[in-house]
């Protein structure tokens, strides 16, 4: 008897809810490039908690190595670096800068982030790539203060009371801000660029490292990136009807 | 006593081939589709379809088989066929409103395109 209803319920059942993934097409069209080079990132000069050129390089070389079929070139030293050091030479005394060294040193960046016959040259010397290039920021956010709450509290015959209130609420966190350039190595042209931002914060009793974070955002972040260069996936479920 | 002849004919409804009603067909697609063949549910589906062109649930499962494998056109064509035969079905209303939004999703990346 009970496998008869067992089965009668099975048999009963008029739907059947199933997990689809529906394809989504990669931003630009990356088939003519064999190689991919990150070729380093602007960052704003002074202390920071992160070494974030860097990390980001070698995040996303990762994540292109594992995710896409392009071979992920590794030069000794990113090419941006050595075209920002020139601009850096003329800059700053012993690591300090001022206010004005910080925007002309900005301004440098934009120039060669947008210069066609330095992406063009640094394509041909390794031999044509897609170029993965950009700005990143990364700054502590803090939005500490009051915050409207309601709580229950009991009177003195224990009957519940809804009371409203403010109550100080210390919120820290990161955000970061990346601008992302994809340039044709071959032509030096910008195919697509794209800006993201990400923020996190914490309450007090969490304590993250700003690298920890750093990650908790590129992890957020990376499905957008890689989702300009290769096709992604929107997962779902619908119901399939008998 | 009865279980056995019971179960029989459940088998027998999933078998392909054993008869060429949309149900038939409907059942077979919805079990390939749960083992991920989704070419063979969407023949399947295709084939209910063609059977019987007013049967809402082949038109829904067909509409799923078709934007899983990316034809969104047809599926959106699928969904709303459905939808206008069986207005009031929560099922085929939510598979619709879900297919929407991420065509949207796709229409906004298209659109940023260079």
């Amino acid at each position: 008897m009970l496998v008869l209803a067992g089965t009668s319920l099975v048999a009963c059942a008029s739907f059947v809810e199933i997990p689809v993934e529906t394809p989504l097409q990669s931003k630009i069209d990356v088939s003519a490039f064999r190689r991919v080079l990150v070729a380093g990132f602007v960052t704003d000069l002074g202390e920071a908690d992160v070494e974030l050129a860097p990390e980001t390089t070698r995040l996303l070389q990762n994540q292109l190595r594992s995710n896409t079929k392009l071979q992920v070139l590794e030069p000794d030293r990113p090419p941006l670096n050595d075209a920002l050091e020139k601009s850096l030479e003329k800059l700053g005394e012993g690591g300090k800068y001022t206010k004005q060294e910080r925007e002309q040193y900005r301004l440098d960046a934009d120039r060669v982030l947008q210069d066609g016959e330095f992406w063009r040259k640094v394509g041909e010397e390794y031999q044509n790539p897609l170029i993965v290039t950009g700005r990143v920021g990364f700054d502590a956010q803090n939005r500490s203060g009051f915050q409207s709450e309601e709580r229950v509290v009991r009177d003195q015959f224990n009957r519940p009371r809804l009371v409203r209130g403010n109550r100080y609420l210390e919120r820290k966190g990161f955000s970061l801000n990346a601008e992302f350039y994809f340039v044709d190595g071959r032509t030096g042209q910008t195919l697509h660029k794209e800006k993201f931002t990400e923020e996190v914060l914490y309450g007090e009793d969490q304590k993250v490292s700003p690298l920890s974070s750093y990650f908790e955002l590129m992890d957020r972040l990376l499905p957008n990136f890689l989702g300009v260069i290769s096709p992604q996936k929107i997962r779902g479920t619908r119901v399939l009807l008998k | 006593m009865l279980a056995a002849p019971f179960l029989t004919l459940v088998v027998l409804a999933f078998v392909p081939g054993s008869s060429t009603t949309s149900d038939h067909e409907i059942a077979f697609g919805i079990d390939v589709a749960r083992k991920g063949l989704w070419s063979e549910a969407r023949f399947r589906f295709e084939k209910a379809v063609a059977l019987e062109p007013n049967n809402a649930e082949a038109l829904n499962n067909l509409g799923i088989a078709l934007e899983q494998q990316g034809a969104f056109t047809e599926a959106r064509a699928a969904y709303e066929k459905a939808l206008k035969l069986k207005p009031g079905n929560i099922y085929i209303q939510q598979n619709y409103d879900l297919f929407r939004e991420a065509d949207d999703k796709r229409n906004r990346k298209a659109k940023k395109k260079p």
